[in-house]
């Protein structure tokens, strides 16, 4: 009798196994995992330009928290993942999701309205602040007796922001009556900033803080200011029919990223910068 | 032995040699430097306790001898003359030394500049609300300005330390104690003259402790703050060296042809106050010591005992040289051109910004710098961390033409003394 029972158990443990194995093999998976399956990759898009910490470097080589984030959801998924990087704005890594030419869009994207009506996000990754800098010049000049929130909130001079991404957004609503100068490129956007051909510029805080690092002069002529009331998240994009896969981007960012904030951004920020002197 | 001791402490070599020393400490042992801190603060210390006494008396005396004696109002009127005449004067010299001295601002030293603000402060960034409430501060008026003169509680006052309204203070009691005419108030000019002794006396004593003070003092300040600083901000530090000159120059000019005595003599004679400025950075220290000098130049000892006090609190010459020199330091890093109506504005600005500094000292006082900006339209935040960073050896050359510009003012303002004590009018 006591054989009988041993014997038994070890059949229903041996058997176990296989029968766990049947039912994910006879069970159909959701539409969106198995077309990522039988394709066997995950197509990550992310902007050519280099965002570090987020993600920099070329090819094989590229590295940072969307890379880390991205390779543990093709841990998850038991795939290999190819970083797509031929976007020229994060408007057009919004649109490679939304057509079905990346399968997720790990980006440094920010959630904003007209996003979110073409794709679906997942829970934040990093949360921050919408900040400004402003030319010191310019705000003394037009302060006439204000406090300085009070200039910001009737903003009316120039303002730029990097073309086609959340800022494009957020300036329109937040500043009104600003005059809007999209620009391609960032590093252009603060040289105008500090020479005071524009009054601001508008960014996050993250990367707004990144310029004292690497302009130190601009702590002269500009005058950097958090909107505390503001957000700007960060977070992962997937095609609006891919309810399962958002499920695991949620299930690893709640697991693994979820509270990254500006001061660890920072950190990882000096570190890379460090290797690389 | 004593004697010789004594001549040895107050010797103008041992004070000098001090000073040497102490820069030597603070470059070559800033961390043992620092640790003397206290022995300098201790000696401010002693000082500033028998001031504020000393303070009290030597106005109220010098108020009821003035009211008792004819031609007061002759005093004050030469004394308005002598300040507003000084204040522009000041502003002049701020403004003339940095058209002389002009410099040119290079992206590198902005770079430089950045480096420095960014290394010293981030509290220069600035959270706001856009849509939510934000706490509003009270405006900042007339009316507000007006109440760092008016003394509301003369023990809490003096508690304080707050040197204007003690002034303010001792001119309105003067005042009316001058006019009463009894047993009273003869009695309390006399007790109020043995406070002034007794202070001096122990000013005196505390002299020979001046090159210890010293030593300790600078080599803490050079150890605290390091060179390097310095070299990046030279341009500003030489102007205003240059513009402190200039006043103690012009200042030593007045002293001499007022006194009538020989240059040698003023030189010896006020040197003394010069140095107690430097080194203890604080004018209401040497207020007994710019008395002493001038009683033994022979300039009429009430009217001193009276301008002394009152042209130190009020009359800020070194702050109103330091504003312009820094206006216009601002003004070239922001590439704002000035013209001419700018730098008119820079002068009567400093002197504006010279009243609103009256009863500020450190910080505050290097903060008021934003009174002229704002006339300007130019932002000051940002360059106001790297005044701060320089103000330790900014504060000397402040505090030494400050207090020498108004003992030359003094000088202009009161007549000299006949050795029987008879005033003689010098003609001016």
């Amino acid at each position: 009798m006591k054989n009988l029972l041993i014997s038994l158990t070890l059949s229903v443990l041996a058997i176990f196994p296989s029968f766990a194995q049947t039912a994910t093999s006879t069970v159909p998976l959701p539409v969106d995992i198995a077309a990522i399956k039988k394709a066997n990759v995950l197509v990550v898009a992310m902007t050519k330009k280099d965002v570090p910490p987020f993600f920099s470097g070329e090819g094989d080589a590229v590295h940072g928290l969307d890379v880390e984030i991205a390779q543990r959801i093709g841990v998850l998924l038991g795939v290999p993942v190819q970083f797509r990087r031929d976007a020229e704005s994060f408007a057009e890594v919004v649109e490679q999701v939304r057509d079905g030419r990346a399968d997720i869009a790990v980006s440094k994207l920010s959630v904003t309205g007209p996003r979110l009506q073409v794709v679906r996000f997942s829970d934040p990754y990093v949360k921050l602040r919408q900040s400004l800098i402003v030319n010191r010049l310019w705000l003394s000049q037009n302060s006439q007796g204000k406090e300085t929130y009070q200039v910001i909130r009737d903003f009316n001079g120039k303002i730029s922001f990097v073309k086609n991404s959340s800022y494009d957004t957020f300036a329109r609503i937040n500043f009104p009556k600003a005059q809007f100068l999209p620009e391609e490129k960032w590093d252009v956007i603060i040289d105008k900033v500090t020479r005071g051909d524009i009054a601001a510029a508008y960014r996050d805080e993250f990367e707004i803080k990144k310029i004292s690092f690497e302009k130190p002069d601009a702590a002269i002529s500009t005058k950097t200011i958090t909107i505390a009331d503001s957000s700007d998240y960060i977070a992962v994009a997937v095609h609006p029919k891919s309810i399962q896969l958002l499920s695991i981007v949620n299930y690893v960012i709640k697991n693994e990223y979820n509270n990254i904030d500006t001061k660890k951004l920072m950190d990882r920020y000096k570190a890379e910068n460090k290797d690389k002197k | 032995m004593i004697a010789h001791l004594k001549t040895f402490l107050t010797s103008p070599w041992t004070i000098l040699g001090s000073i040497i020393v102490g820069i030597a400490c603070g470059v070559y042992v800033p961390e043992f430097s620092m640790g003397l801190d206290s022995i300098g603060s201790i000696y401010i210390s002693l000082l500033k306790v028998v001031v504020l006494p000393f303070l009290l008396a030597t106005i109220l005396v010098g108020i009821i001898g003035l009211l008792q004696k004819e031609g007061s109002q002759e005093l004050i009127r030469k004394i308005i003359i002598g300040f507003v005449g000084s204040m522009f004067l000041a502003a002049v010299i701020g403004v003339g030394t940095v058209m002389v001295t002009g410099t040119e601002m290079t992206p590198q030293k902005k770079t430089e500049f950045g480096a420095l603000v960014n290394n010293k402060d981030t509290g220069t960034e600035l959270s706001i609300n856009l849509h939510e409430p934000m706490p509003s501060s009270a405006p900042v008026n007339a009316g507000k300005m007006a109440e760092k003169f008016i003394p509301e509680n003369i023990f809490a006052t003096l508690n304080n330390g707050e040197s204007l309204k003690i002034v303010i203070f001792c001119l309105i009691f003067g005042v009316a104690l001058g006019h009463l005419k009894t047993d009273g108030q003869r009695m309390l000019v006399e007790i109020l003259k043995s406070i002034q002794q007794a202070s001096i006396s122990i000013f005196k004593f505390l002299n020979y402790f001046l090159p210890f003070a010293l030593l300790a003092m600078i080599s803490s300040q050079v150890g605290k703050v390091g060179v390097g600083i310095f070299l990046t901000m030279f341009d500003f530090v030489f102007q205003q060296f240059v513009g402190g000159l200039l006043v103690v120059v012009l200042g030593t000019i007045v002293i001499w042809k007022r006194s009538g005595l020989d240059l040698m003599t003023v030189i010896r004679e006020t040197k003394e106050t010069l140095i107690v400025a430097v080194s203890s950075r604080s004018s209401l220290a040497c207020i007994p010591y710019a008395q002493e000098a001038l009683h033994k130049l022979h300039f009429d000892k009430g009217g001193v005992e009276l301008t002394v006090p009152l042209s130190f609190t009020v009359n800020r010459i070194g702050s109103i040289v330091y504003y312009a020199i820094a206006t216009v330091f601002i003004a070239n890093i922001y590439d704002a051109p000035l013209g001419v109506t700018g730098l008119l504005v820079v002068l009567f600005g400093s002197i504006l910004a010279g009243l609103a500094s009256a009863g500020t000292t450190g910080i505050l006082t290097v903060a008021t710098v934003a009174v002229v900006c704002d006339l300007l339209k130019l932002p000051s935040e940002a360059v106001l961390i790297l005044l701060i960073a320089v103000d330790p050896l900014m504060d000397m050359i402040r505090t030494a033409s400050h207090v020498h510009g108004n003992v030359a003012v003094t000088a202009f303002v009161c007549d000299k003394e006949h050795v029987d004590g008879q005033a003689e009018r010098v003609p001016s």
